[in-house]
């Protein structure tokens, strides 16, 4: 399989004169093509900032962006100037945002935020093109009426129906990669199998590459190929979607699995991860997982455990699978954050 | 965890069986005024003929998407909204009386979605718990607040000197678990829980799932828990209502709604809720066409036909019967699963 999007060693730091937060610590990623990849985790994990820096939508400062590589299509994206990477974003790869209605624009028409696509990228097309090819769009994510609805604010859409715009707006130019974020958190469970049906038939028509950001596993265990656990700004566990969630190692993991009610029988207790997620400004030392970890060990205190794979691809970032003494290789260092 | 260790009494003695809380045809619409300067006002149908029973110490799960009348109910429930019409009888007492009863405010109290928004910011834990004491001044001397307080943040999993802090010292979850010590301190009979875990992050909800589950073998009371997470409601009901545009569809013993739900909706809500599940593994999805009608205009006959695989003529001229099968289960459709197979 061939690689469509790579992240080395992706680090992101907002800094104030007061306290540093690394939202993102050493992040490695392989997205291959035609392949769907889910990141998972809690507020606060960095799932959502890592692709917000990958698609430079940070602000910089307060954010740094440090990274040993971040490739798409082989291209070097960090040595991008901004007119090249204006090119790339929205003509091969695109963004659905987790809430519509604040991504949309409530004084301009659905047709015409999703008409600018065509206008910046297709400088060529006539207005009627455009709308006609609008029309289309609105009609292929299933929107009823798309003639009549193309004429209409955000504020006339239902939820489901403004998520439909903005995958709308995202597939416009046919790309070859959609990051979707947290896509159906907002919306209601018929209206989130529609549209996961839907974000997965473009997928298989079209060839597209996808990353999936949710915290829902029984989402990502229905859609996605590969997965990558985050906690606290680090991938704690990855591979492929039947082994993470069904052979999970890391204790993360597991605690994740068995708090979801459908892993005990009625009237038992859920079983919980103690504590709650760290301060990002304050993360602890060595293990960010170890003060809620049940199988903590001292040396989880002091160093981080560094991500070790099987052949399988699965890899678990932690010092009870993985015991220190036979790790071949200590943690990488991550790049300092310059960009 | 030191959830239930720190309390040494339980504030209440000994639960109480039979029939807590009837409620008989309630309606709740809203009028909108007209787009247009001299149009007729419209009238959204929020609640619309909702019935059920509740026992004490019961906990009962009304589930449905966004739209559907569910935090209607809960707000017309609590007399936060005047109902427009139908019966409540609460242990005997009319709830929908002509003013609102003091003593009956004490006894149905309510924990709310968003636990930073539900906490005012100015008032310190102690506050927050002491106000409902303030505001029912018979219920507890003043000499005892402090430890009333002390011991309801015990129960709830918090330490004593958290009485102290401000919202903003706390996590979601800790909030989460103060809104649920603030809804017990009047030792209401019921307790309405408005989503109580979907504002909390995955690994925090199940930490207060279990918390509402100590607090009901301790204290007793009855739960209405209203929620779109259908593993949550599961996991802690003892019934179901399934609620659509305004209507309960269907409502029943929790094990034999999810067993074999008898309403088209239901057996498609059920369905939709994700799971981990083996690649190819059959699902049996069935996804719903469009999205919930408005319910300024309901469709005529069955509200669900627009939506339903199964909808004949029949379903769009007749409203639809109460049928029952010969489970717990009632369920308004024409067309009950259990009869198609």
């Amino acid at each position: 399989m061939k690689p469509i999007f790579e992240l080395s060693q992706l680090t992101v730091e907002f800094r104030s004169p007061l306290e540093t937060v690394t939202a993102v610590h050493g992040l490695d990623l392989v997205v291959n093509e035609g392949e769907s990849f889910a990141i998972v985790g809690e507020s606060g994990s960095g799932k959502t900032v890592s692709m917000m820096a990958t698609m430079r939508l940070l602000p910089t400062p307060p954010a740094h962006v440090a990274a040993e590589a971040m490739r798409f299509e082989g291209r070097d994206l960090r040595a991008m100037d901004r007119r090249a990477w204006r090119q790339l974003c929205g003509e091969r790869i695109a963004m659905v945002f987790q809430d519509a209605l604040t991504a949309l624009n409530p004084v301009y028409t659905v047709g015409w935020q999703i008409g600018e696509m065509f206008r910046i990228h297709r400088p060529a097309m006539s207005r009627r093109e455009i709308r006609e090819r609008t029309i289309g769009l609105l009609a292929e994510v299933g929107i009823p009426e798309p003639q009549q609805r193309v004429n209409d604010y955000p504020h006339q859409f239902s939820g489901g129906m403004r998520q439909r715009a903005m995958i709308a707006m995202a597939i416009a130019l046919e790309p070859a990669f959609l990051i979707a974020d947290e896509p159906t958190t907002a919306l209601d469970v018929t209206v989130q199998a529609q549209l996961m049906d839907l974000l997965a038939r473009l997928k298989a028509e079209r060839g597209m590459s996808m990353i999936l950001i949710t915290h829902d596993l029984g989402l990502v265990s229905e859609n996605a190929d590969r997965v990558a656990i985050m906690y606290a700004g680090s991938v704690m566990e990855t591979g492929a979607v039947d082994d993470v969630l069904t052979r999970p190692r890391h204790p993360y993991t597991l605690g994740l699995l068995a708090s979801r009610p459908q892993a005990v029988r009625k009237g038992e207790k859920l079983s919980s991860i103690h504590g709650s997620p760290p301060n990002l400004a304050r993360k602890p030392e060595g293990c960010p997982f170890h003060p809620r970890c049940q199988m903590a060990r001292p040396v989880c205190r002091t160093s981080k455990p560094a991500l070790i794979a099987e052949a399988s691809g699965h890899g678990v970032a932690c010092h009870v699978v993985n015991p220190p003494d036979t790790a071949a290789t200590p943690p990488r260092e991550p790049a300092r954050a310059d960009r | 965890m030191n959830d239930m260790s720190t309390a040494e009494r339980p504030l209440r003695t000994q639960p109480r069986q039979g029939r807590l809380l009837t409620v008989t045809d309630l309606v709740k619409h809203f009028q909108i005024r007209s787009r247009k300067l001299f149009g007729k006002p419209k009238t959204v149908r929020a609640v619309d003929g909702v019935s059920f029973d509740l026992d004490w110490g019961e906990t009962l799960g009304v589930v449905g998407e966004s739209g559907c009348g569910k935090s209607t109910l809960a707000r017309t429930l609590l007399r936060l909204e005047a109902p427009d019409g139908g019966q409540g009888v609460f242990d005997g007492v009319d709830l929908f009386g002509t003013a609102p009863d003091l003593a009956l405010r004490r006894r149905i109290q309510v924990v709310f979605q968003d636990p930073f928004a539900a906490l005012n910011p100015r008032m310190t834990v102690y506050e927050t718990l002491t106000e409902p004491l303030r505001l029912h001044p018979t219920i507890l001397p003043r000499d005892q607040w402090s430890r009333r307080v002390r011991d309801l943040l015990g129960r709830v999993g918090l330490r004593p000197e958290f009485a102290n802090r401000y919202p903003h010292e706390f996590s979601g979850g800790q909030l989460q678990r103060i809104g649920i010590a603030r809804a017990l301190v009047l030792e209401p009979d019921l307790i309405l829980l408005d989503e109580p875990v979907s504002a909390l992050d995955v690994s925090i909800q199940a930490q207060v799932v279990n918390l509402l589950e100590e607090v009901q073998q301790a204290f007793g009371v009855a739960y209405i828990c209203i929620s779109h997470d259908l593993s949550i409601v599961r996991h802690i009901s003892d019934r179901v209502a399934v609620m659509y545009l305004g209507n309960f569809v269907e409502t029943g013993d929790c094990e034999d709604i999810y067993a074999a739900p008898g309403h088209p909706y239901t057996k498609a809500l059920l369905s939709a809720e994700t799971r981990i599940a083996t690649r190819g593994a059959s699902r049996g999805r069935i996804l719903l066409k469009g999205e919930v009608p408005s319910p300024i205009q309901p469709p005529t006959g069955c509200r669900f036909r627009t939506r339903c695989w199964l909808a004949t003529e029949k379903c769009r001229e007749v409203p639809p019967p109460v049928r029952n099968p010969a489970t717990s289960q009632v369920v308004r459709c024409h067309f009950p699963l259990w009869e198609s197979g």
